[in-house]
């Protein structure tokens, strides 16, 4: 076997990075442990958000990927449930909404559109919303997808080029070096595949790719759990969320972090999650985060009361310790490319992530500045 | 809000009710926790049974005995509740129990030393075109219905699928007064094993129960098919009739043999599925009863490999009232010595009991070798026929999510939504595994993981006291 990049991962990631190559000219092959989509994008949400995303790298990326997003979407039909619904943030107290309206107005200096909402015109985007808000800013720029859906449609794409093939139930146990250090085959319980490239698009287990490659580098797992109610007709019509949720995301509080985003599918369900902890890989249910989860959905939508949990699901966050993914060439193992890291926005980066890996392993332009998402950022002696 | 016991007991089948008689015998508090409006589970809720005055280990026994336990508050009762998860707590387990009514927060947190899991099994009902119409049900619906709320699911009715509770079915039905136009049976029990079946059941009471439902169908000259099967439900707005075909001994129909029987309802089930969400939720150790469907572990004094969960009944494998009963006892006696009480069984009576847990085991191996599933049903399903009622997911979008890399259950759920609605997956997932050809424990056991048992207001978890 062989193939001009071997992309480890079936997730979001790894199935952007596969479309972009393949369309690119790339022979590749996508190897996974599992399923498609059977790690951290099986058990996550799909927003595609712009509005949590304070200005900087991040947000570049951001707004660069849900632009690829929607081209996707238009290439593909509605395979994965694209919908540009639009993100509502709302303040419960007066202190919070200045907070929100100075973060949104820096945001709109990076291009982010942003509309602030009167506490009284709220009830216009949300009917059902409690009245006890004091306002919020509208994004319309913020979208969802079905993310399983969308890495097993993205890879399918792939596939229809001829240039890919996918191999599952495929455990990566080795990546060879040659004499000089560079990339020449990845080892896997199928055999070895010859290969000048590896995109390590394995989320959470992103380090232990990396560690095979003979290179460190710090993920690490944070915990999230989803609510899901019983279907209803269509009640709630934006993702809703409340605004500490932007001072959540970038805590390094080891703790429960919760911050209702409340958002309904088409099947009707509501999704409201979601938790945020720093537990290792244990998928135990917490009460405790139920119960939180479920007191401040209620509090942005009082109806909610009423309405019955069906379900819970939650996965693995990929985070490293400034909070940004890893994306790019390594260059300490030539032929390393990784593609990981990506936290809780993993779904809405991967566009633009798979996009900058293939311009990187074709030699093309570069869409956007790598260097804040440099793999070696983390090495001791690293100056950055 | 919150209550303690030493054991709680969930689900009040014959198992349950076993298990909270001897727990309860023997000095502990025990809180009994059931869905059902009163005590006795699948089989005897609903059935006109007079308890017994006097002491003894049957079921009517057992019930007389757990009225007068409950009259004397040594067992706390609690009908109409649903425990929906089960959750560790240091050296403690929680149950976490709601009512029955959506719009009252009647939830409920126990604590508890040892937790008996004796939650019973469903129905395993498999696709075939028209299985959704009005008029099709489950056994376990057709029995509830008749026995729980006596009224009949139609006046001309076909009973359909494998298994000896085939047979159950008709003659309740028989019993009250409707027609049964044929019992559909795709194993062939008697060329198979009847030989086998009765040495097996020499000397047990269940033989007699199966004689009696035989007796029945003959005096009302209901044809028992044997290797034929439900192809299709017929009809436009509610069930008219089967078509119904001769199979082989893997099911597939044989050509050429294909005949329509009038009716307007039919009765439907290959089997049970043990209800193991609980045990699930704390990570018990699962294996293949002897149906090949998901039981959980359990040691001879019936203590699953979490410390504190004990398990009796259906939720060891499927095994019939008996076994459920006798496992009971057996599970009632350790959750005393757990809780440091004497057990109200003596030594030679536990010792006695745990025979007869060991003879029902091997006399529902026997059954299960008689009454297998075979893959040929497969064969009937068409690709618009819904494997997922809940989300209405019909037999090519399974295939399509094998086609986009599903290799396992759950991801075929994540990919085309099978199983995840109301029921999440209790009714499909076993359609789901045929027609994917997904065989291992481990598909099995990821598909049937439900952190939250049934439904619950979120308005009442949102109010939850805040334990430690
Ligand atoms: C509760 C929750 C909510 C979330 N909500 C959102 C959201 O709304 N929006 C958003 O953008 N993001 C969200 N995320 C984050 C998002 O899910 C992740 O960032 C994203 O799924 C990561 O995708 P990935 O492809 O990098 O990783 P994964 O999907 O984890 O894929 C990595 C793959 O690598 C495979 N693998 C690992 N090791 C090996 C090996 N040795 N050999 C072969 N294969 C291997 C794994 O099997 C896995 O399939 C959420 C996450 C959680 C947990
Ligand atoms: C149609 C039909 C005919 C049958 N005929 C025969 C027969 O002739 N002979 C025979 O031996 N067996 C027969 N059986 C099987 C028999 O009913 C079972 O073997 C027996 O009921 C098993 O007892 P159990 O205590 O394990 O479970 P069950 O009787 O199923 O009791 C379990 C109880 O737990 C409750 N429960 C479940 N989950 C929860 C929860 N989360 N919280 C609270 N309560 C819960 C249920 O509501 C139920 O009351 C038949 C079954 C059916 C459906």
């Amino acid at each position: 076997m062989n193939a001009d990049v071997v992309i480890i991962g079936a997730g979001v990631v790894g199935a952007c990075c596969a479309r972009a190559c393949a369309e690119a000219g790339l022979s590749v092959i996508v190897v996974d442990r599992g399923a498609v989509a059977s790690g951290t994008t099986g058990g996550g949400e799909g927003n595609i958000l712009v509005s949590d995303k304070e200005p900087g790298p991040e947000l570049d990326l951001a707004l660069l990927s849900r632009d690829l997003w929607a081209q996707m979407a238009g290439a593909l039909g509605d395979s994965f449930e694209l919908d540009p619904k639009g993100g509502l943030v709302v303040a419960a107290r007066s202190e919070t909404y200045e907070h929100l309206l100075r973060f949104a107005d820096e945001q709109r200096s990076c291009g982010v559109i942003a509309e602030t909402v009167a506490a009284w015109d709220l009830a216009q985007l949300e009917p059902r919303i409690s009245r006890d808000l004091v306002g919020g800013v509208f994004y319309p720029q913020d979208m969802q997808v079905q993310p399983m859906m969308a890495a097993a449609h993205l890879i399918e794409a792939a596939r229809a080029t001829g240039r890919a093939t996918l191999m599952t139930d495929c455990t990566v146990t080795g990546i060879d070096r040659d004499a000089a250090g560079a990339i020449s085959a990845v080892r896997t319980s199928q055999g070895s595949i010859s290969t000048r490239h590896v995109v390590n698009a394995a989320g959470t287990w992103g380090g232990e790719i990396a560690a095979l490659a003979g290179v460190e580098l710090p993920i690490l797992p944070r915990r999230g759990f989803i609510l899901v109610t019983e279907p209803l007709p269509p009640v709630v019509h934006h993702k809703v969320y409340a605004a500490d949720y932007v001072a959540n995301v970038a805590s390094d509080n080891a703790g429960l972090e919760t911050s209702a985003v409340i958002e309904g599918t088409q099947a009707g369900t509501i999704l409201i999650g979601a938790s945020r902890e720093r537990v290792g890989f244990d998928k135990t249910l917490d009460w405790g985060v139920v119960r939180r989860l479920s007191r401040q959905a209620i509090e942005v939508f009082p109806f909610l009361a009423d309405v019955q949990l069906l379900r819970t699901y939650g996965g693995f966050r990929p985070y490293c310790p400034d909070h940004l993914p890893v994306i790019g060439p390594d260059p300490r193992v030539p032929g390393l490319l990784h593609a990981c890291g990506h936290e809780g926005a993993g779904v809405g980066l991967a566009a633009a992530t798979g996009h900058v890996i293939a311009q990187a392993l074709t030699g093309a332009p570069l869409s956007i500045d790598l260097a804040p998402f440099a793999p070696e950022r983390f090495e001791a002696s690293h100056v950055g | 809000m919150a209550s303690d016991c030493d054991v709680a007991v969930i689900g009040a089948g014959a198992a349950g009710v076993a298990a909270s008689v001897v727990a309860a015998r023997s000095g502990c508090r025990v809180t009994l926790i059931d869905v059902g409006d009163r005590p006795g589970g699948q089989y005897y809720r609903g059935a006109d049974l007079s308890p017994s005055p006097r002491a003894g280990v049957d079921y009517p026994a057992l019930a007389g005995d757990l009225d007068r336990l409950v009259a004397a508050h040594a067992v706390d009762y609690r009908p109409r509740t649903t425990a929906y998860a089960l959750e560790r707590a240091g050296q403690r387990l929680l149950v976490r129990t709601r009512g029955d009514d959506r719009h009252r927060q009647d939830v409920d947190i126990i604590g508890a030393g040892t937790v008996i899991l004796a939650t019973g099994a469903f129905d395993r009902p498999l696709p075939f075109p028209g299985w959704t119409l009005p008029g099709v049900m489950t056994g376990g619906g057709a029995q509830s219905l008749v026995k729980g709320q006596h009224v009949l699911p139609g006046r001309r009715i076909v009973v359909a699928g494998t298994g000896p509770f085939l047979l159950a079915v008709a003659a309740t039905l028989l019993e009250h007064g409707a027609e049964v136009a044929a019992v559909v049976e795709a194993n062939d029990p008697v060329v198979g094993s009847v030989r086998q079946l009765r040495g097996l059941t020499s000397g047990l009471g269940k033989a007699g129960d199966l004689g009696r439902f035989i007796a029945a169908l003959a005096r009302h000259r209901v044809p028992y098919l044997r290797r034929h099967r439900i192809v299709e439900a017929l009809g436009e707005d509610r069930v008219t009739g089967v078509r119904i075909a001769r199979v082989d001994a893997d099911w597939h129909p044989i050509p050429g043999t294909e005949r329509v029987l009038e009716c307007d309802a039919v009765s439907v089930g290959f089997g049970f599925v043990a209800q193991l969400d609980l045990a699930a939720q704390l990570g018990a150790r699962m294996i293949r009863g002897a149906d090949g469907g998901l039981a959980v572990e359990v040691d001879d004094d019936q203590a699953t490999s979490v410390p504190g969960l004990l398990a009796a009944g259906e939720t060891t494998g499927i095994g019939g009232v008996e076994a459920a009963r006798v496992e009971g006892l057996v599970a009632g006696a350790t959750a005393a010595v757990l809780s440091d009480h004497a057990s109200a069984l003596t030594p030679s009576a536990l010792e006695r009991v745990r025979r007869q847990v060991a003879r029902w085991r091997r006399f529902a191996a026997g059954l299960h070798a008689t009454f297998p599933v075979r893959d040929g049903w497969v064969d009937s399903v068409r690709e618009d026929s819904l494997v997922c009622r809940c989300e209405e997911v019909p037999v090519s979008r399974v295939r399509e999510a094998v086609a986009l890399g599903a290799r396992d259950a759950r991801t075929v759920k994540l990919l085309s939504r099978a199983g995840m609605g109301w029921c999440q997956g209790r009714m499909c997932a076993a359609a789901v595994d045929g027609l994917c050809g997904f065989d291992d424990i481990a598909s099995l056991q990821g598909a049937s993981y439900r952190p939250v048992s049934v439904p619950v207001p979120l308005g009442a978890l949102a109010a939850e006291p805040v334990e430690g």
